[in-house]
């Protein structure tokens, strides 16, 4: 299948970022048109939809929409996640900076359907492109009248404010960024059954709808054509419809974001970007750095969608898509995997805690040549002993990573134990790994 | 933090008493920190703005008092306010960086495309490692995490920038370009960040228009 | 909501294949403890919100279907978080469950020192217990281990070992959510993460102590304790604190005959188990080479080593041949048994009445304005405190402990008035910052405010006061429809004192509260003096009259038990000239102080670990206390003393034991026969008070008062 551009379509179009531009794209249809329905009748057109969280974990949208409480005793939060931070991953980025109306128009809408008072976005501090985007967007929205007091005439009040984070991994797990936008160390807090879920109790114990930027920016859309239209895409999966985009990096010829229906497969994705640049395809981490690792022949067997995913033995994550070539060694990708889940762990629960930084020492050790045959045994160990343990997710996508690379390249850890340098070599390799370097010949 | 010998069991110094410490917020930022305050129910939330204004006001880093001044301005304690602090990697709590910090990712896509390379690069073209600021207090070089810009890796931030995809060339040419630059970038990152978090409206409230 | 309220308050479940009925929402770590079992834990605290960071508690659980099948959840669940539910299916001994709790003491483990054997905590420490039950026997860790500042001094009281901490929170929880100083909190994040203070700088709270308690490593250790003993080398016995009227229950931790280290022991009545830094820290006088313990004589300008024959040969004539001209003053820490056996011995065979245990410059005769009426425990519950006066945290720590846990827990509205900042603002609905002087005014105002008649002119008060109209306004509405009142006896020390407590009186009759009243007692048996009456009675002197009489040569034998005037009392002026004039002084007290110099006979006294008794403390609860360690020379118990003089001068049979004290209490005050010593194992005994007619409201003048600046 090719792109199916719907999220991104004007997203190269300079003069969409404005009000103007947007409203001439037929922006803010979809909110007038929630406006004028009933709220249970916008939720209802989300479920049809089929609409999933495009953050990560993949949860049916209408549900948390649907879980807010319909007689309010208490203010409604709105939350967007926008602290893209998940290695390989850039396509809130992108939405952020080009179509900032596509995804404050799906909060509307979300806040409408919930009887919503506030909308935060949280985007993490790094990313100031994209808060100047959005918060001009929102400077904009206020003048329109899609923000502010009564709204389009509805007697309905909604304000948004931007937040930025300040450089935490962590703060992009749900529960973590609402400890970080109530100014707490961005660490996770109970979740269901531990806690009520946060529709009943999140941001200040008020219910909250949390989702991801890409999954408000397809709230207009559905809103638009109907949620049956958007169940038409991606159909011929088993249970993943609409769009999503896909960020493509590593060693590709033309990296970037590519949206592409559900039941497209990975190699058309790799196609899209250009095909493999500087050697033969080798493995590929098809949806941000938490997702195990695939090798080239499930990669080309892989079709995209949240079970299908599954079944090829990986997931779709947020979407963030690595093709590796034939010069990357494994064993140096994943130390850099845990290097990155040790540094952004909280420190909240103990298995992330020690477990994580445990991992990293033992890989660190291999790639600098000290393995020891049994330290594979032991880390597969370790990631069991983390997976499943950890206070939030954090501590799966650690263990992940590491777990499918010992399952999917085996041989690349017991070669480069057993000869302490890696199978590959080359100048490409020698590119790629950080000193000190434990090449075959120097 | 030194390792303190056991024979020195005398207690520490004390923190200071509010009464103790200078409020250095300037005007601008009084007002600006009193629009954030409207954003959120309860001052708290307010920790993390407050400390982006804070970062700016103090020159690029938050020195004690810095984070003293952000506990008195929002009821917090001292210790709560170091906690968050220190928490969030792009606060720099407790020592300056250069005036331009240069944060290179060396994450995953990173990496694949040669960061630690380029890195190498720039350490010794300025003579410092991690971590380190140059002698005449122009250049810090930082590590960072996935910066999520993998389609422009290898790719660094410099101040509210991202730079990438970047080779020797390119990165010796911002270099080159970030030396005449006398202004602290890192003061125009925290200045960019708490703008972006003020409406227009807010701002105009700031400015007193 | 409104179905939630009809639904069942208990729920069933499964642990263990055993189905048990549980209250709806009790945490699965407690459910377990019904049928015996225990999960174990680290950062899981009872007092304080759960938080699953450490991973410990990790359990199997599923639901029972409607088919009667049962679905696992695919993880396992911290049961310090898990609320328990109907249908739940728990396991905590599955052979998964004790993997998963291997993995994760493995984890704690690979970074922990293995310094236990020069660790304050080794043998007592729930990382040593948890490891030897639940834990891996071998490590397989081989990369180097984390290394942070260890011995760090903290405090003068507390020290940090950063390498043992295994980041559970609980010190940090316990600063943010009991103490309420949050002095502590974590810096860093991963596998850096750490408890400190803002930038290690002293820590500087009046609770600090219970973090060393709840630390389940050796990470926090006590500066005192540290290396002085080990667990197991010492014996440990109930006691209780007399630092102040809170009465907390404490562990007496000694060696041979010396006190090694104080601990909290759990009262859920009064200090739960909690305890203050003056508590823990505060009881090395006990060892302190000042003790008092040997009896001396004055002879000319000398105090020369006696016995207690010749002490009593002396005293017995003096006191005899004063007649009405004596008079017995008692300071804080004389016990209900000492207090009464004085009492006996001044009216029975001195025929003095003479007797005073108050300090404070104003001496209402009025009983009703002293009374308490709520317990420590039942502050808890109250929705509207108001706390006047002095600093409670300093006053009443414990107590301060309660009432911020009303707030914390229960949302209650606590009105805070004090003269100076105090830790009960950060939590306060309405702070009333006042000038010192102008307590009168402050409380009409807040009379007139609530009641629309009455007191002062809010304006007027305002000025005068300092505080804005707006807070009394504010902290009046909040009270009008009822109030606790936090208040304390110090408040009489205050010059226009009996004003003050009958404003306070007023106010509370005022807002239909007069039955939640409280003036509490400051010191640790003051309570109880005042239950036995060591008060004068019609025709006796009170502390005051006493002083002044002993200053003018009129009174011409004084007994001192348990006290130094001069620290005590307010007017040093009088005391000093009192003392140097009264014919014959007796001081008898565990410890030297600074009155000593005037003694015409010394006794020493036995401290609270070397006797039997009883103290009742601020709520009029009687706790007893035990002999822990032998009595320090010739010190003898002071109630066993004056039983002597009594056998000696009167011929009445001494009592020979403690209890035998309390029978006698008992039956000349009919409200302490619920005290007797049986009663008094577990949380003690609220004796019951006063029988008192309704409080009726006094005059009382509203004005302000000058204070004399303290500032040199």
């Amino acid at each position: 299948m090719p792109e199916t551009r719907l999220l991104l379509k004007h997203s190269g179009d300079a003069a969409y970022r404005s009000i103007q531009g947007y409203m001439d794209k037929g922006g803010y249809a979809g909110l007038k048109k929630a406006l004028s329905m009933d709220r249970q009748a916008v939720i209802d057109e989300i479920k049809a939809s089929g609409l999933r969280g495009r953050g990560g974990a993949g949860f049916p949208t209408w549900i948390k929409w649907n879980g807010i409480e319909k007689e309010k005793t208490k203010p409604h939060y709105i939350l967007c996640n926008a602290d893209e931070g998940e290695p390989g991953t850039f396509k809130d980025k992108e939405l952020m900076e080009n179509t900032p109306h596509l995804m404050i128009e799906g909060m509307i809408i979300a806040g409408w359907a919930t009887q919503g008072d506030v909308g935060y976005v949280y985007i993490r501090g790094e990313f100031v492109d994209c808060a100047r985007a959005v918060k001009k967007a929102i400077d904009e929205a206020y003048e329109a009248g899609f923000l502010g007091k009564n709204i389009q005439g509805t007697g309905w009040n909604f304000d948004m404010y931007v937040h930025l984070g300040a450089g935490s991994y962590e703060c992009g797990e749900e529960s973590a960024l609402m400890s970080s936008l109530m100014g707490e160390r961005g660490m996770p807090r109970l979740k269901f059954p531990h806690a009520p879920l946060p529709t009943v109790a999140g941001l200040w114990d008020c219910p909250t709808v949390i989702n991801n930027v890409e999954t408000y920016a397809c709230a207009p859309y559905i809103l638009v054509n109907g949620g049956e239209w958007y169940a038409t895409l991606g159909a011929s999966t088993k249970n993943s419809r609409g769009t999503k985009i896909f960020s493509v990096s590593g060693h590709v010829n033309r990296p970037g974001n590519y949206e592409i229906e559900f039941g497209t497969t990975l190699a058309e994705l790799l196609e899209m970007a250009g095909g493999m640049k500087g050697g033969t395809l080798k493995a590929c981490v098809p949806g941000g750095s938490s997702v195990p690792i695939l090798n080239a022949e499930q990669t080309m067997n892989a079709v995209i969608g949240y079970e299908e995913m599954v079944d090829a033995g990986s997931m779709v994550g947020s979407g963030g898509c690595m093709f590796l070539n034939e010069h990357t060694c494994i064993v140096t990708f994943i130390w850099r995997t845990a290097l990155f889940y040790a540094r952004e762990s909280c420190g909240k629960c103990t298995p992330c805690r020690e477990g994580t930084a445990w991992m990293e020492q033992i890989l660190d050790r291999i790639r600098k040549g000290g393995g020891r045959m049994e330290d594979i045994e032991l880390l597969k160990e370790i990631c069991s002993q983390i997976d499943g343990r950890s206070f939030c997710g954090l501590g799966d996508a650690a263990a992940w990573p590491v777990a499918g690379a010992l399952k999917v390249f085996p041989e690349e850890f017991e070669y480069f134990i057993r000869h302490g340098h890696s199978i590959v070599d080359g100048p490409e390799y020698r590119r790629m790994a950080p000193e000190p370097l434990t090449p075959a010949k120097v | 933090m030194d390792v303190i010998q056991i024979s020195d069991l005398r207690g520490r110094p004390r923190a200071p008493r509010p009464e103790e410490v200078n409020l250095n917020f300037s005007e601008k930022a009084v007002r600006e920190l009193e629009q954030l305050l409207n954003h959120y129910p309860d001052k708290k939330s307010a920790i993390l703005p407050c400390l982006w204004i804070a970062q700016r006001e103090y020159g690029g880093y938050l020195p004690s008092e810095a984070i003293a001044e952000v506990a008195l301005r929002l009821d917090r304690s001292y210790a709560e306010i170091e906690g968050v602090a220190t928490f969030y990697t792009m606060y720099h709590v407790g020592h300056p960086t250069g005036k331009h910090l240069i944060e290179v990712c060396t994450c995953l896509s990173c990496h694949l495309c040669g960061a630690y390379r380029l890195a190498d690069h720039i350490k010794s073209k300025l003579g410092i490692d991690w971590g380190e600021t140059t002698p005449d207090g122009m250049f810090t070089i930082e590590e960072v995490e996935c910066l999520d810009a993998c389609d422009r890796a290898p790719v660094l931030q410099i101040s509210d920038q991202y730079y990438g995809p970047v080779d020797d060339k390119t990165v010796d040419a911002i270099l080159e370009k970030l030396k005449s630059e006398t202004s602290p970038s890192t003061v125009r990152l925290a200045d960019e960040i708490v703008q972006a978090q003020l409406h227009k409206r807010d701002q105009e409230k700031v400015s007193g228009n | 909501m409104a179905a939630a309220a009809n639904e069942p308050q208990s729920v069933i479940l499964t642990i263990n294949d055993i189905e048990i009925e549980v209250p709806r929402g009790e945490l699965i770590v407690e459910s377990v403890k019904r049928i015996g079992l225990e999960i174990p834990i680290f950062c899981y605290h009872s007092r304080m919100k759960p938080v699953g960071m450490c991973r410990m508690c990790l359990v199997d659980v599923g639901f029972k279907q409607p088919d009667g099948s049962v679905r696992m959840m695919p993880k396992p669940q911290a049961g310090c978080t898990l609320p328990a539910d109907n249908n739940m299916v728990v396991y905590t001994d599955t052979e998964k469950v004790r993997r998963d709790r291997k993995g994760v003491l493995e984890f704690l483990l690979i970074n922990h020192p293995l310094d236990c054997p020069i660790c304050d905590r080794g043998g007592e420490c729930p990382l040593q217990n948890n490891t030897i039950f639940y834990g891996p026997s071998t490590t397989r860790y081989v990369e180097i281990k984390r290394h942070l500042p260890k011995a760090f001094p903290l405090s003068k009281y507390v020290t940090l070992d950063l390498e043992r901490c295994i980041q559970c929170g609980r010190c940090v929880r316990f600063t943010e959510e009991i103490s309420g100083d949050s002095q502590l909190a974590f810096r860093f994040r991963g596998a850096m993460m750490q408890p400190s203070t803002f930038e290690l700088t002293d820590f500087e709270s009046r609770f600090s102590g219970n973090v060393i308690e709840i630390c389940p490593v050796g990470a926090l250790t006590s500066a005192e304790y540290r290396f002085r003993a080990r667990p197991w080398d010492l014996q440990t016995k109930p006691s209780i604190c007399l630092e102040c009227s809170n009465g907390c229950n404490t562990w007496f931790d000694y060696r041979v005959a010396s006190l090694v280290r104080i601990n909290g022991r759990t009262n859920e009545a009064v200090n739960e188990e909690w305890t203050c830094d003056k508590g823990k820290f505060g009881q090395n006088y006990l060892n302190s080479p000042d003790r008092l313990t040997e009896v001396f004589v004055r002879d000319g300008d000398k105090l020369i080593e006696s016995n207690w024959a010749t002490a009593f040969q002396q005293v017995s004539v003096a006191f005899q041949s004063a007649g009405s001209k004596c008079a017995a003053l008692v300071g804080g820490k004389a016990s209900n048994e000492d207090i009464f056996m004085l009492k006996r011995l001044f009216t029975e065979a001195f025929g003095s009445n003479n007797l005073d245990h108050r300090w404070t410059r104003c001496l209402p005769k009025s009983d009703a304005l002293y009374r308490v009426a709520t317990s420590i425990a039942d502050f808890e519950n109250e929705p509207v405190i108001f706390v006047f006066g002095n600093n409670i945290a300093e006053e009443q720590p414990i107590l301060f402990l309660r009432i911020r846990k009303a707030w914390f827990r229960n949302d209650a509205k606590v009105i805070v008035a004090c003269p100076e900042a105090c830790e009960a603002d950060t939590f306060a609905h309405t702070s009333l910052r006042y000038r010192p002087g102008t307590e009168a005014v402050l409380l009409g105002a807040i009379h007139r405010a609530a009641t629309g008649a009455g007191g002062v002119d809010i304006a007027e008060a305002s000025s005068i006061t300092g505080v804005g109209e707006e807070a009394i306004r504010r902290a009046a509405d909040a009270m009008k429809s009822g109030f606790a009142l936090a208040a304390s006896r110090s408040l009489l020390d205050l010059r226009n004192g009996e004003h003050v407590v009958g404003a306070l009186s007023n106010l509370t009759i005022a807002c239909n509260s007069s039955e939640k009243y409280n003036l509490f007692a400051t010191s640790a048996n003051e309570e109880g003096a005042r239950q036995i009456e060591f008060m004068p009675s019609a025709e006796g002197k009170n502390t005051r009259e006493i002083l002044e009489a002993c200053a003018s040569g009129e009174m011409k034998a004084l007994w001192l038990l348990e006290c130094d005037p001069l620290s005590l009392s307010h007017d040093n002026e009088l005391v000093t000239k009192a003392l140097e004039t009264v014919e014959f002084l007796v001081v008898q007290n565990h410890i030297k102080s600074e009155c000593v110099q005037f003694a015409s006979v010394l006794l020493p006294a036995c401290a609270f670990s070397e006797k039997d008794g009883t103290y009742t403390n601020l709520e009029r609860r009687v706790q007893r206390i035990k002999p822990i360690i032998a009595a320090k020379g010739s010190a003898k118990p002071a109630w066993k003393s004056f039983g002597e003089l009594l056998l000696r001068m009167k011929g009445d049979p001494p009592p020979f034991h403690a209890h035998e004290v309390m029978q006698l209490i008992a039956a000349s005050h009919q409200k302490f026969q619920s005290a007797i010593y049986e009663n008094l194992e577990g949380e003690g005994v609220v004796i019951p008070a006063n029988q008192s007619t309704e409080p009726q409201a006094v005059d009382v003048e509203y004005t302000a008062m000058e204070v004399p600046s303290n500032t040199p």
